[in-house]
């Protein structure tokens, strides 16, 4: 028997992601954002051993005149054979969503609009007549809120059952909008004086929470190293040198040690992602949107680019396809060509690692430099492009902003363990197989022989890390550098593990190569991954563009820095 | 920009309104794309929307429909509004 289907179509933000996660079990991305859900999802849900497929498409306003952004949701209901169309509506803003409900009644389907935020509707002053919206309509309604199990399996339950189109009287109903809260925090966060240094405090206090040395997340990074490092590695390898000299130094060395590097990290990633998807729900970071929007034309970027730009600090993948989101073509394709340039948190362990060795307590003024270029480079950087590669004016600021409000709780936790889950499979798969090349191929001679750690020169790893060592031999390098620097393109914290065991010994940098290594890390080429969602949004040539012009430019500043402070120093 | 109407009423460019004050939106004269964007957010000839914020001289704050929408000055500039009665 052919699985029946539904699709949950909405305004952009109307809570349709938080819905689906309900209904299905899913854990999809969601944000008080517009654009958010840039492509259909689908999924199943169960009910008494019956299955639905059921379709989150992205935000749509109208099914006339809609644009680029909203075709998938609109291409999704034309193509899709629905048993059943799930409108989700805000109630605050339900006289808005009547245009689309009766746009949607053309498709001659059975109709069940979700009314959201329900609660804080009536809390706030709201009232609704829901037998007469129904009979005027000639749909079913479920009132509640997304978040809320009860609300979900209320609605699941209509979904399951036999649905009928129904007819619309086409009368009146009693609606009456709540009031606006217009709170004293509102005020603060978009105070033409208080906004800027409000942002960069949040900003801030975000960073020093994640990676400053005596916040508690980097206690626990400590702890994990320690764990990992001084337990774990040490009892494995006690254990086996005697049996097996081989097995103990791979598990030991090669991939407990290999691994550490990374894994001491989860807490600091995990904090930083929860932070700013707390920024986001909060509903802070589109007010941030419109706040920026005139300062960022300057730049040829929009206020639509704050948030792609922002998860860039996070993930450039992520970025990347966030900047789907972004309407005006040529402000994307300057905010994508512009993203490499904020340092993602895979390369804040490598700066960590790095700085540490070179600069010792002022490791965090180093740190910190990057994260103030990260802020100022990518907007030099689109100037740059609307001068030369994407030109075009930016579209005026025509957007839909987020009420401010302290984001549920349960949608961060499962926004958190996603983040935690894609980090360990990463680590499990890309880092453990770089982990455990590099190290074979350090410890292993051309002749497969197991060598001692003092004769990692004649391993297949320095014959193949020597072809590029003529590029960073000026800068004092030898092989290690650019082979640890290579395994980076499959994921930027391998660098810091294949650092590690290429230099069993401990990297020993003066601070013009620290701060050379650390350019170079900042500038060069995105990870695979980075590259590909890149391709996605802007297109292979303009990826591939990205990648080539970012190991240029990499190359110039490394080695700009090395000479430049050398004389200085 | 001042027009006066044959009825009294005084028609104003939105972005020289204040805040915290409802209008009703009397001519929107932007290219059809703009209009179409606004439209669909619930900004259309004859609503009545409310100026919540003016973010500095970059952009406004609009309650329209319940739903929130900041609009950028050159926005702001081509919409003609009337006193909400």
């Amino acid at each position: 028997m052919k699985k029946r289907k539904a699709i949950l179509i909405g305004n952009p933000n109307a809570g349709k992601t938080t819905l689906f996660n309900a209904l299905t079990g899913k854990n999809e991305k969601v944000g008080n954002w517009h654009g958010v859900t840039v492509d259909n999802a689908s999924a199943t849900a169960k009910l008494h051993g019956e299955e639905i497929e059921i379709t989150d498409a992205p935000g749509i306003y109208s099914l006339k005149n809609y644009d680029a952004e909203e075709n998938a949701a609109a291409e999704a209901l034309k193509s899709g054979d629905f048993s059943v169309i799930i409108v989700v509506v805000e109630a605050e803003k339900l006289k808005r969503g009547l245009r689309l409900i009766r746009e949607l009644r053309a498709f001659n389907k059975p109709i069940i609009v979700f009314i959201n935020l329900y609660a804080d509707f009536l809390k706030c002053g709201g009232k609704l007549d829901e037998k007469k919206f129904t009979e005027s309509l000639g749909v079913e309604a479920v009132c509640g809120d997304a978040v809320n199990g009860v609300a979900a399996h209320k609605l699941k339950e209509k979904i399951f059952a036999d649905n009928k189109v129904l007819q619309p009287s086409d009368e009146d109903f009693y609606y009456i909008p709540p009031k606006r809260r217009n709170t004293a925090l509102d005020k603060i966060v978009t105070n033409k004086f208080l906004a800027l240094p409000v942002f960069f405090a949040i900003m801030l206090f975000c960073f020093w929470f994640a990676f400053g040395e005596t916040s508690p997340v980097s206690l626990i990074s400590g702890a994990i190293s320690r764990l990992l490092n001084d337990f774990i590695a040490k009892r494995i390898y006690e254990s086996l040198y005697l049996k097996n000299l081989f097995l103990a130094r791979v598990l030991s060395e090669g991939i407990i040690g290999g691994l550490s590097c990374v894994a001491e990290f989860i807490p600091q990633i995990c904090a930083l992602s929860f932070l700013l998807d707390f920024l986001d729900q909060s509903g802070y970071l589109s007010r941030i949107s419109a706040l920026t929007d005139g300062a960022l034309k300057k730049f040829s970027l929009s206020g639509k680019s704050v948030y792609s730009l922002s998860c860039g600090f996070g993930c450039t993948a992520v970025a990347a396809v966030a900047a789907k989101g972004i309407d005006d073509k040529n402000v994307k394709l300057r905010a994508v060509l512009s993203m490499p340039f904020v340092s993602c948190s895979a390369r804040t362990p490598v700066y960590l690692y790095v700085t540490k060795i070179a600069f010792k307590k002022y490791a965090f003024l180093v740190i910190g430099a990057v994260y103030f270029l990260s802020l100022a480079l990518p907007l030099f950087h689109s100037l740059l492009l609307s001068e030369t590669a994407a030109k075009g004016t930016p579209e005026p600021l025509v957007d839909e902003i987020a009420d401010l409000k302290i984001p549920k709780f349960s949608p961060l936790i499962k926004s958190l363990l996603k983040t935690f889950k894609e980090f360990i499979i990463r680590l499990s798969t890309v880092t453990f197989c770089v982990s455990l090349a590099v190290w074979l191929g350090a410890n292993v001679s051309p002749d497969v022989k197991l060598l001692t750690p003092g004769e990692i020169d004649k391993s297949i790893l320095a014959r193949a890390g020597s072809i590029f060592e003529f590029a960073f031999s000026p800068l004092g390098f030898d092989w290690r550098i650019p082979t640890a620097l290579l395994t980076g393109i499959f994921a930027k914290e391998s660098v810091v593990s294949s650092l590690a065991l290429l230099f069993p010994e401990g990297l020993k940098l003066c601070a013009e190569q620290g701060l050379a290594l650390v350019a170079f890390c900042y500038f060069y080429t995105p990870c695979l991954t980075a590259l590909s969602a890149m391709r996605k949004t802007i297109g292979f040539k303009f990826a591939a563009l990205s990648a080539v012009y970012q190991l240029l430019v990499a190359f110039a500043a490394a080695y700009s820095i090395f000479y430049l402070t050398g004389i200085f120093l | 920009m001042i027009y006066r109407l044959p009825e009294n009423n005084i028609i104003h460019r939105l972005s020289d309104c204040k805040e915290n004050a409802k209008f009703t939106i009397a001519k929107i004269d932007l290219p059809a794309k703009q209009s179409a964007k606004l439209d669909k957010l619930g900004v259309f000839e004859g609503e009545t929307i409310k100026i919540e914020k003016k973010l500095g001289k970059s952009a406004l704050i609009l309650n329209a429909s319940g739903a929130i929408i900041a609009v950028g000055r050159e926005i702001a500039d081509k919409i003609s509004v009337t006193e909400a009665l």
